[in-house]
């Protein structure tokens, strides 16, 4: 082990015969050195941190027998009072809470044991690059090696490849799945949720993806969906939220077939990119989606009324984040008595209307703000920015990504002005058809 | 700096001793030194630290030997004398004739036992290479290291009674769901979780989400997605879904409009991030009661006394020192950073045609254009009126966690792109040279050594951008141990080090050598 058991530290040997002048010969024994050193420290790196998990292994066995042999007594008495332990393995010595070792670990311990869990460590992979197969009847830790194999994650979960460079194209079809299942025998990683079932039974299932519970409004609803709903469950700051707004009011005043298309724009991607993609699919329910297990139930009882419902709580949720509320109490209420809701939606109105010049602060720090620029923007799957362009024709350019000039001030303090009187009129007219306004709004926004 | 002075084995509480036995851990490396240790233990620790004091800094020293000269390969220090031997023939010819076994390495200052045969890893003695190696003097500290030693806690037995021993399977590498173009927030929070000094802060209950009394507070979020990541045995991704909703409802006027549904800067996410944080730990954050946005002060992360995690962690000093060119007139001052940030389209222009020549940028050219040479300012001078005058940026004090951002867009009549210029970066990044400190010629070569070591920084976690300005897909890198993982989302691969260095970076984290 010794790094000067080499009687030369040689690694490159120039061929017999070929002259070398002093510099080629200083430079070749300089290079022979550095080449040297690289390997001498990586290995004396590994030399470490192998070494001293067997040194540990070998403390953690004599230990073991120590415990079995004199079992810990949980009276301080008979612990005191009793003769030091010494125990003896192959490998180390245990004498009275101190370890020493015998010889060398490198030589003395093969197995490495996990000194948390006391189970021996899996020194290989179960799958993919270097792949060997655990000894069959065999309780390993669980901290294994990860795993290296293509379209497979660290533990051995399969996922489908995504985002860019998996477009529509033909090869872009072709699961890779499939194919590294006929090339490889699939042995599965033992506990991954999903485990990849045996060749022949076709790809294994990729990584699904599950549903998470909005913290606002306490909905589950596919994880993927999880930022366009906060856009409605809690809105009101976003940078579309004043434009959305506008298009709303200058829609309404103008043309009345466009209606369907109006309300609160729907968020850009609700059009989804045209990729057929599986999950695109799933991904279009957002309240209606009965696919969500945790809330089964309740959708099942309140089919009818959770489109109904959800405008609602959309907007009253929007209108009290900016309102500084408290949103745990109010949200759940909201959505169990559907019978009160005029009640509520009178409330929720009066009190948007008396917090209205903070709506004007909000725009006003949105303008500050402009001073940040943004300038690399990451996402990825349905919602590219090219993904909001076909909803309004009319406003394609705005409705991309655009700064809002100082001139823009206008048209953010406009929205809350003449749609918040438009509610507070208690239980009037107008809050009946702002209501069908936004339902047929959402109920157009979700695609199927 | 105790390393100038003497080190008797007499100096009060400094008694040398053998490190407190663990369970799992022997005593000793090996039989032999076990023997050594147990006759002559405040002799051989004496002897050692010398060896490691000369080797880390003078190594010419150690590196010469009678025999061969001045080597680059390793030579071996003998422990009881001031013996160098070159080879093992000459090892064994000492050992014979003195008795002397324990030899130290000369490069990295390790131990090599002649009777063993090997290399041997002593637990104390293991410990004063780790601390000479990386924090450049055994006595020097990290400033951070107060906040976690608690007498109280260092107890085993506090420890084992009030913790939970972290699972053998989590590690923490966990994917976190995509929900939706959050993509820029992912990548922020993985390199979170990889951060030591938040994971440390979280773990040890810096913020326990069970204590805190505000809704939809970042913080407990943060602790949430702690927990889930190291206390879990799942391996499936995370669902980062209260997170959003903190981001979502946090009403931080500056940062608004990046709560939306479409793709994200994620420098402006870590920005926010590290604002909103600071406030929640800080101390800041105003009550319930008056919670008007007007009294709700606009934090900078400016207030130089902040003793909040996210200044522990991400926060140095920079310096600039305007001299006025005719007068000589020193006008500095001193401002804090949370990163620092390259524009690569101004470098690109200052380094003129030879940034479009084959020779790579790297990121310490980058750093030598920004904080070592000066640059020419528009200044009118207090004293003489000249507007002539030079600005020097240097770095007063280095963070723990060194955030780097390289700016990879530039305008050209008002339109935005991308640089894709390759900027390559190091694994281990020497921060000294840009430090103030570093101008400062009068200190000797030893201090300076010393120093340097303490300003080496080992990168954690990159965070890359695919794509154009308009849409793209952020990816990071973060290193568990010496295995690095590529972070897409969900999915979490192993990456090997040179497809992390090939990528094209967008930000950089490195952690100080020392805590990394």
């Amino acid at each position: 082990m010794s790094a000067n058991d080499v009687t030369h530290n040689g690694i490159i040997v120039p061929a017999d015969g070929q002259s070398t002048d002093t510099m080629g010969k200083l430079a070749h024994a300089v290079l022979d050195d550095i080449v040297y050193n690289i390997i001498h420290d990586i290995v004396l790196k590994a030399h470490r941190e192998e070494k001293m998990a067997r040194a540990s292994t070998a403390a953690t066995l004599v230990e073991q027998k120590a415990i079995r042999e004199a079992p810990p007594s949980d009276d301080p008495i008979v612990s005191a009072t009793r003769p030091p332990i010494k125990v003896e393995t192959e490998t180390a010595i245990y004498d009275n809470g101190e370890v020493y070792i015998k010889g060398n670990p490198m030589k003395t311990t093969t197995e490495i044991i996990c000194p948390k869990c006391h189970l021996p460590r899996l020194l290989y992979p179960t799958d993919g690059n270097g792949a060997r197969k655990p000894e069959p009847g065999v309780e390993y830790c669980k901290k294994r090696p990860y795993i290296d194999k293509p379209y497979h994650d660290i533990y051995g979960q399969t996922f489908q490849m995504e985002g860019p460079g998996r477009g529509k194209k033909k090869k872009d079809m072709v699961n890779p799945l499939l194919q590294t299942a006929k090339e490889g025998t699939p042995s599965g990683s033992q506990d991954s949720p999903n485990p990849s079932p045996p060749p022949g039974e076709g790809p294994p299932k990729p990584i699904s993806f599950p549903h998470a519970k909005c913290h606002n409004c306490n909905t589950f609803l596919p994880i993927k969906r999880m930022n366009n709903h906060m856009i409605k469950c809690i809105g009101g700051g976003g940078r579309d939220s004043s434009r959305q707004a506008l298009l709303k009011i200058q829609n309404n005043g103008t043309s009345s077939n466009s209606q369907s298309q109006n309300g609160s724009t729907p968020p850009a991607s609700r059009t989804g990119t045209p990729v057929p993609s599986p999950n695109k699919r799933q991904a279009g329910d957002d309240f209606d989606s009965d696919s969500s297990p945790q809330k089964k139930k309740k959708v099942l009882k309140k089919m009818a009324t959770t489109k109904l419902k959800a405008p609602k709580m959309a907007r009253s949720n929007s209108q009290m984040s900016s309102s500084n509320l408290s949103f745990e109490q109010k949200a759940p209420n909201s959505e169990d008595d559907d019978e009160g809701e005029d009640e509520a939606d009178g409330e929720y109105g009066t009190k948007t209307a008396a917090n209205k010049p903070l709506g004007k602060k909000m725009s006003n720090g949105t303008n500050g703000g402009e001073k940040k620029k943004k300038w690399l923007h990451g996402g990825k799957g349905g919602v590219k920015g090219s993904a909001g362009t076909p909803i309004v024709p009319g406003a394609t350019p705005t409705s991309l990504k655009l700064k809002i000039k100082p001139g823009g001030l206008e048209t953010k303090v406009l929205p809350p002005k003449s749609v918040v009187p438009a509610q507070t009129a208690p239980n009037g007219n107008g809050n009946g058809k702002s209501r069908a306004e936004s339902e047929s709004s959402q109920t157009l926004s979700s695609p199927n | 700096m105790s390393s100038s002075r003497p080190v008797t084995p007499a100096s009060p509480g400094n008694a040398p001793a053998i490190k407190t036995p663990q369970p799992g851990v022997p005593l000793y490396g090996c039989g032999h030194i076990q023997l050594l240790l147990a006759q002559k233990l405040p002799e051989m620790i004496r002897h050692y630290k010398d060896c490691l004091r000369v080797i880390y800094n003078d190594p010419v020293v150690p590196q010469t030997s009678k025999a061969k000269g001045t080597t680059l390969t390793p030579n071996y220090l003998c422990l009881h004398c001031t013996e160098t031997v070159a080879t093992a023939q000459s090892s064994l010819k000492h050992g014979a004739k003195t008795g002397h076994r324990i030899y130290v390495e000369s490069r990295n200052g390790c131990l090599y036992c002649q009777m063993c045969e090997d290399f041997v890893w002593d637990p104390t003695l293991e410990e004063l290479r780790l601390r000479k190696s990386e924090f450049g003097s055994f006595t020097r500290k990290r400033k951070i290291e107060k906040l976690f030693t608690d007498a109280a806690r260092d107890d085993p037995g506090f420890i084992s009674t009030n913790t939970v021993e972290i699972p053998c399977r989590a590690s923490g590498i966990r994917g976190i769901y995509n929900m939706g173009a959050t993509c820029y927030m992912n990548v922020i929070l993985q390199c979170f979780v990889h951060n030591p000094l938040l994971r440390n802060f979280y773990l040890s209950e810096g913020h326990q989400s069970s204590q805190c009394s505000y809704k939809n507070c970042m913080s407990c979020a943060m602790d949430d997605m702690f927990q889930e990541f190291y206390a879990q045995e799942t391996t499936v991704g995370y669902s980062a879904s209260n997170i959003l909703a903190s981001f979502w409802l946090s009403k931080r006027k500056a940062y608004e409009e990046l709560a939306s549904n479409k793709e994200q800067d994620a420098h402006e996410f870590f920005q926010f991030l590290t604002e909103e944080l600071h406030e929640i730990n800080g101390g800041g954050r105003p009550s319930l009661l008056e919670d008007s946005p007007v009294t709700k002060r606009n934090k900078t992360g400016n207030e130089p006394n902040c003793k909040c995690i996210v200044h522990q962690t991400f926060y140095g000093k920079l310096q600039s020192t305007i001299t006025c060119q005719s007068c000589g007139d020193v006008n500095a001052s001193i401002e804090s950073f949370l990163d620092l940030s390259l524009g690569l389209d101004v470098l690109a222009k200052k380094k003129g045609l030879k940034a479009t020549t084959q020779s790579a940028l790297s990121l310490q050219k980058c750093l030598d254009e920004e904080y070592i040479r000066p640059e020419r300012c528009e200044y009118t001078c207090n004293q003489c009126g000249t507007q002539e005058a030079k600005k020097q940026l240097s770095i007063k004090s280095l963070p723990n966690v060194l955030c780097i951002q390289l700016k990879r867009f530039k305008q050209n009549n008002g339109l935005a792109s991308k640089i894709d210029t390759k900027v390559s970066f190091p694994l281990k990044l020497e921060m000294f040279p840009y430090t103030n400190r570093a101008r400062n010629t009068n200190a000797d070569a030893k201090d300076r050594n010393e120093l340097a070591r303490s300003c080496t920084y080992d990168l954690q976690s990159v965070v890359v951008h695919v794509g154009n300005l308009e849409t793209g897909h952020y990816v990071s890198y973060s290193r568990v141990g010496n295995q690095w993982f590529k972070f897409n989302d969900h999915n979490v691969t192993l990456a090997s080090k040179s497809q992390v260095l090939n990528e094209q970076a967008f930000l950089l984290f490195y952690v100080v050598q020392s805590l990394a």
